[in-house]
């Protein structure tokens, strides 16, 4: 009796894990939805200028930049689904993809930041502080999301998941999904429309 | 703990690929359509993403097939946005 108590407590452990990140992560919608909203209304009130603002973006590179960070949320649930079969090297491969291509995803921001730049933007334009402040946030999100998989990375090498134990990639996936999520909302919000 | 038959494995992995086939061609179409006049890209856009959103929410992200708990507390997120929304919009006037 007690034995089943104990076992029940680390599995409902093990859930609240999982429930921890699901409520961060609504607390999170809160955020970038403040954030989304606020350019918006600077949006509303300068159509014009937002319009010129929007001539400097370099939507095809965006779009590919794009792409990269799906095909990286790809690889997160292919590393989850290795793991739950219990492939240590399926998992591995598919993490250190992540880790390339979330990188290639900060370069192709990077790279966007600075041609901005030398194309006469800057942090203190009308647009360009709600411009550099969001993308600037969920680029920080990104950063942190591949140190957090680097982590995983070395906890896999180590042998710390398995096919009955995978609740630490499971739960950096949710948090990887969502920025890919944020960054599906920003796309269209501050390239396409 | 989940044990999935090497079929039901194949077939997680086949839905995963297609999500995100439609995930990539919905974003090359959202490329394409952003050229278009205001009129028409606008609710184009703005359905693509919320399509492509709700795909990774709900596949990629398990939503669609875990407890409803967790559905409950990130949808908590998004009904807080209607304050926020209001405070912006009628409560300061500056802004609007």
């Amino acid at each position: 009796m007690n034995e089943m108590t104990g076992t029940e407590a680390i599995l409902d452990q093990r859930e609240n894990s999982k429930l921890g990140m699901w409520i961060f992560l609504g607390g999170e919608v809160v955020f970038f939805a403040t954030l989304i909203l606020a350019f918006m209304l600077f949006r509303l009130r300068d159509p014009a200028g937002y319009d010129g603002f929007k001539a400097n973006l370099s939507i095809p590179i965006i779009g590919i930049n794009t792409f990269i960070l799906i095909a990286s949320s790809y690889m997160v649930v292919r590393s989850l689904e290795a793991i739950r079969e219990g492939s240590r090297a399926g998992l591995r491969n598919n993490l250190i993809g992540v880790i390339v291509l979330g990188a290639l995803f900060l370069g192709g921001q990077a790279f966007e930041w600075i041609t901005l730049f030398n194309d006469g933007v800057s942090v203190t334009d009308h647009f360009g502080t709600p411009f550099f402040t969001v993308t600037g946030i969920h680029g920080t999100h990104v950063l942190v999301g591949l140190i957090w998989a680097l982590i995983v990375l070395i906890s896999a090498i180590r042998g710390a998941y398995s096919a009955t134990d995978h609740r630490g990639v499971e739960i950096f996936g949710l948090y990887w999904h969502f920025v890919d999520v944020v960054w599906v909302v920003l796309f269209t919000f501050f390239y396409l429309i | 703990m989940e044990s999935k038959s090497g079929h039901e494995q194949k077939k997680v992995r086949t839905s995963y690929g297609l999500i995100f086939i439609l995930l990539a061609v919905f974003t090359a179409i959202e490329v394409g359509a952003s050229y278009l006049p205001a009129s028409f890209k606008i609710p184009i856009l703005l359905l693509m993403a919320v399509i492509k959103a709700s795909l990774v929410v709900l596949y990629f992200m398990h939503l669609k097939s875990d407890a409803r708990l967790y559905a409950m507390f990130f949808a908590v997120g998004f009904v807080l946005i209607i304050p926020i929304v209001l405070i912006l919009t009628v409560v300061m006037p500056s802004v609007r």
